[in-house]
């Protein structure tokens, strides 16, 4: 009985602290590259955009996906990673209306991934 | 994590649900509730080893949300009998010392077949041979045998009408006809061929016959010789 009740503790306490950390991290993570992603956005927008400024959103996405890859499925990963490069490469060159798009596209998977772990009934079934 | 969490209890209340609904026959041995964890179990812990685009997390979180559940399931089975017999289901008896019990029978999606099936299993092999005979909650089968059980001359039965229907290999088996057979019921009180639940026979001619909703009966039917 004892073993029972502890065992329904514990792995009830688990699965809460689990479930708030992971949306906490999650989404802590997700707003600080939108962030830094919008940023990036106004500065092309502009036509003022760096390769270095890529490279500084870079540094930061290299930082966080190491530990996002234990919560976040492995494909989102890949394919902001696929945007962020493609991105790079414009801003490289200097083609700033093609880097725009795909800019946008990772502002709005920032916003996808955060909302696909909200607790809505839309994302249960 | 939360939706991974919602969505194996979601899951496992489903599956516990439709076992529970499908009767005794679908469990083997097991709480329907332990099939159920072993039936999810399997899939929550392969399918993030061998999917190397799901985080692994993913399936300790869904593996972890069943231990929760199993543990919960166990304290209300322990604490709380109304919901034990929710969640495990009761005893059926499905055979008892009127004969057999039709409605016990359909409410667990078995047949006279079944029953005459599980009583092979058991060691018995006539109808008449026991006092009770149940399915447990967990779907394995118990029969309690009559006192005279071991003095009697068994011999293999054969069902000849189930449910109404003769089932003609076995009645030409006998080396008897259905108009011979139907002669016997009428003999025996049983008009009506589709009121006749079963009628078995065996080696020594010894017949078993319920009508629905009555006290089975046992007679002697002459063949000439022994069946078998």
């Amino acid at each position: 009985m004892w073993k029972t009740l502890s065992g329904l503790f514990v792995s009830l306490l688990l699965l809460v602290g689990l479930s708030i950390y992971e949306i906490r991290y999650v989404t802590t993570a997700m707003d600080r590259i939108r962030d830094a992603a919008i940023g990036l956005f106004h500065l092309t927008e502009e036509r003022c955009a760096t390769h270095e400024d890529g490279n500084a959103l870079r540094l930061l996405w290299e930082a966080e996906k190491e530990t996002l890859h234990i919560w976040v499925p492995h494909t989102s990963i890949e394919n902001i990673d696929y945007h962020l490069n493609e991105a790079l490469g414009y801003l490289y060159q200097e083609n700033y209306e093609d880097a725009l798009p795909k800019l946008e596209v990772i502002i709005d998977m920032t916003e996808t991934i955060t909302h696909s772990i909200a607790l809505l009934p839309g994302n249960v079934f | 994590m939360g939706l991974i969490i919602i969505r194996t209890i979601l899951i496992f209340i489903t599956l516990l649900f439709v076992m529970r609904l499908m009767g005794k026959r679908q469990i083997g041995e097991m709480q329907p509730y332990e099939l159920v964890i072993t039936l999810i179990i399997a899939d929550l812990a392969c399918i993030p080893m061998a999917d190397t685009s799901i985080p692994l997390t993913y399936g300790f979180i869904a593996v972890l949300t069943v231990y929760f559940l199993h543990q919960l399931v166990c304290l209300i089975d322990l604490k709380v009998p109304k919901a034990k017999k929710i969640l495990s289901g009761a005893p059926s008896i499905v055979l008892n010392k009127n004969g057999i019990d039709e409605t016990q029978l359909a409410k667990n999606n078995l047949d006279v077949c079944d029953l005459i099936e599980s009583l092979r299993g058991a060691g018995y092999f006539s109808l008449d041979a026991v006092d009770y005979a149940l399915y447990e909650a967990g779907g394995s089968f118990s029969a309690l045998p009559k006192k005279e059980y071991k003095n009697q001359e068994n011999s293999l039965s054969v069902l000849l009408v189930n449910g109404g229907r003769f089932d003609e290999k076995n009645v030409a088996l006998t080396g008897k006809t259905k108009e011979e057979y139907l002669e016997i019921l009428r003999g025996q009180g049983s008009n009506e061929l589709k009121k006749v639940l079963v009628l078995t026979v065996d080696g020594n001619g010894k017949a078993y016959l319920q009508s629905k909703g009555q006290k089975y009966k046992v007679f002697q039917i002459p063949f000439q010789e022994r069946l078998w």
